[in-house]
């Protein structure tokens, strides 16, 4: 199996804080990773450093053979690697399809062929119909369809999804949880998901990892880890069950 | 007649010159909402241009209308050195404060330095010349006709901004910078191409302006500095980073510019458009249309 992300002993301080403590972590290429754990248990943290938006000041990570530590984030898409990220992102005063066509304009510079290859991957999650409106009229649910549409846009090898399930009803987190397992089956491509509830991925990932205090509590088997006593209590202790 | 005279006079004059103005505040809020550069010599630009048109006209008899194409090539060509030379070294920073700081250093001394050369080359006295200065009536009130050509050169250079930033990949990109400096990273468009397009459109119409205006002012180096405040009104009445505001702005300024010329003693122009400024700081500091959203 070819090894698509390492992350080997990784620590991140903040000030007297340490979100991160010695973690080490191996995708294999194509494989889909949960990475579940209670608030402030850095999730958010270990997925910057593989933005490139933050520096390991232990360890050391590495995407496709590369080596990041301190690399210009600009060349992050350039190795293929696309992010969701825990607070939306969007341009509000775009339309809908301009938002999505700024991913690919890489391979279309034509910004008319770009908008009809934006709405073609709008249809795909089901927002074809809202592709002229102002990004603005979006509800919270649509911002999500369309920045799961603007990922898939890149055609990434490596997809960094960040609490996409959260503050979204039921019925609209299954909707998107379908979305996103048949687009990384059908593309083969390398996922981290974070989400913060425990039950949330079990059925959607190939393998999940828990995160406590910065510290990697366990990892295997998505069915066998929602039971291990460890992170039970780990939940147990964070006030939020789900 | 009398009334119809001081509509003209007072209202349709000031929205003549209008679209210079919205094409002035959008070079310079193109460029500081894109990348934070605040550029303290964006007055000098509309210098530039005026001296550009005066010594084309005055030594091989060039009209204006011609030496505008001119004072574009040499727009185009100082905002591509600027960035190269200033820009890129100071945006490699990356730091919003750091951008914003050392943008005002270096453009405050090359300010300095560029009306300081020009008053040594071509002396600190006011020159001027008459092109097409013969006049159209409206009502009993002669209009030039050059401020004619001042409007057609407002209007195309603002029609053809807005339609590079609505309808090109570029100018959508650039919007997309403006409200989203990080995700413009994430999703990988070229930056450093898409700032340094910025600059050229932040030098190209403020020196064309200058040469469309040179027909109707006293060019003197120091002249620049109007400009600079007519585009930090604008922008800060019309919102910054929004083109839209640019143009609002514009126009609410000619009026204002107007009404001030006709109710207050004239020579401390500068002074109240100044307070103007600071005052839609005070009330309204996201301007009246508004500040787009920074998503960072
Ligand atoms: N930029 C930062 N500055 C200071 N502390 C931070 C910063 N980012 C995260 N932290 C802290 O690091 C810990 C982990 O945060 P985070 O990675 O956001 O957790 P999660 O995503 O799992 O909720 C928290 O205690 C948080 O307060
Ligand atoms: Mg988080």
């Amino acid at each position: 199996m070819v090894v698509e992300i390492r992350i080997d002993r990784v620590s991140k301080w903040f000030g007297g804080i340490k979100a991160l403590d010695n973690v080490s972590l191996e995708v294999s290429r194509g494989e889909v990773i949960g990475l579940i754990g209670p608030n402030g248990s850095g999730k958010t943290t270990l997925l910057n450093i593989l933005r490139c938006l933050l520096k390991p000041d232990r360890g050391w990570v590495e995407i496709s053979g590369v080596r990041l530590n301190g690399m210009d984030p600009e060349r992050l898409a350039d190795l293929g690697v696309a992010s969701i990220y825990q607070f939306p992102r969007v341009i509000k005063d775009l339309t809908v399809a301009e938002n999505v066509a700024l991913a690919v304009l890489k391979r279309q510079k034509n910004l008319w062929r770009a908008e009809l290859l934006a709405i073609e991957y709008l249809k795909d999650v089901g927002l074809g119909g809202k592709a002229h409106m102002l990004a603005a009229k979006l509800n919270r649910y649509e911002v999500r369809l369309m920045e799961l549409a603007r990922a898939m846009a890149m055609k990434p090898r490596v997809l960094l999804i960040d609490e996409l399930l959260s503050g979204l009803s039921e019925e609209e987190q299954r909707e998107i949880r379908g979305l996103v397992r048949s687009y990384l089956d059908s593309s083969g491509a390398t996922a981290i998901w974070v989400e913060h509830a425990i039950g949330s991925l079990v059925r959607e990932v190939d393998r999940l990892v828990v995160l406590n205090y910065g510290s990697l509590i366990a990892d295997g088997e998505p069915e066998k880890v929602i039971r291990d006593q460890r992170v039970i209590e780990a939940y147990l202790g964070s006030y939020t069950i789900a | 007649m009398e009334l119809f005279d001081r509509m003209v006079s007072l209202i349709l004059l000031p929205l003549i010159y209008s679209p210079l103005y919205v094409a002035v505040s959008l070079g310079f809020n193109i460029l500081f909402s894109s990348t934070r550069i605040i550029n303290i010599a964006y007055g000098d630009l509309v210098m530039i241009g005026a001296y550009t048109a005066y010594w084309l006209y005055a030594i091989y008899k060039i009209p204006p209308i011609a030496s505008i194409p001119v004072a574009a090539v040499i727009g185009i060509f100082i905002g591509y050195v600027m960035y190269t030379i200033i820009y890129n070294r100071i945006l490699a920073s990356g730091s919003v404060s750091v951008i914003e700081e050392q943008s005002i250093i270096a453009t405050f001394g090359l300010s300095m330095a560029i009306q300081g050369v020009v008053a040594y080359l071509w002396s600190p006295t006011a020159v001027s010349y008459t092109y097409l200065e013969q006049g159209v009536a409206i009502g009993s009130i002669l209009v030039p006709l050059n401020v004619f050509i001042i409007m057609i050169t407002g209007v195309i250079m603002a029609f053809t901004t807005y339609i590079l930033l609505y309808r090109t990949y570029i100018g959508v990109a650039i919007r997309g910078i403006i409200q989203a400096p990080r995700l413009a990273l994430d999703i990988g468009l070229n930056t450093s191409k898409i700032y340094m397009l910025a600059s050229i459109i932040s030098t190209v119409l403020p020196v064309v302006a200058g040469a469309a205006i040179s027909m109707r002012v006293q060019i003197n180096p120091f002249m620049g500095v109007e400009y600079l405040v007519i585009a930090l009104v604008i922008t800060a009445l019309g919102g910054l980073g929004n083109p839209v505001g640019s143009l609002v702005g514009a126009i609410l300024y000619a009026l204002m510019d107007s009404a001030i010329g006709y109710l207050l003693p004239p020579g401390l122009k500068l002074f109240y458009l100044y307070t103007l400024f600071l005052l839609v700081l005070l009330v309204r500091p996201t301007g009246i249309m508004g500040r787009p959203q920074v998503v960072r």
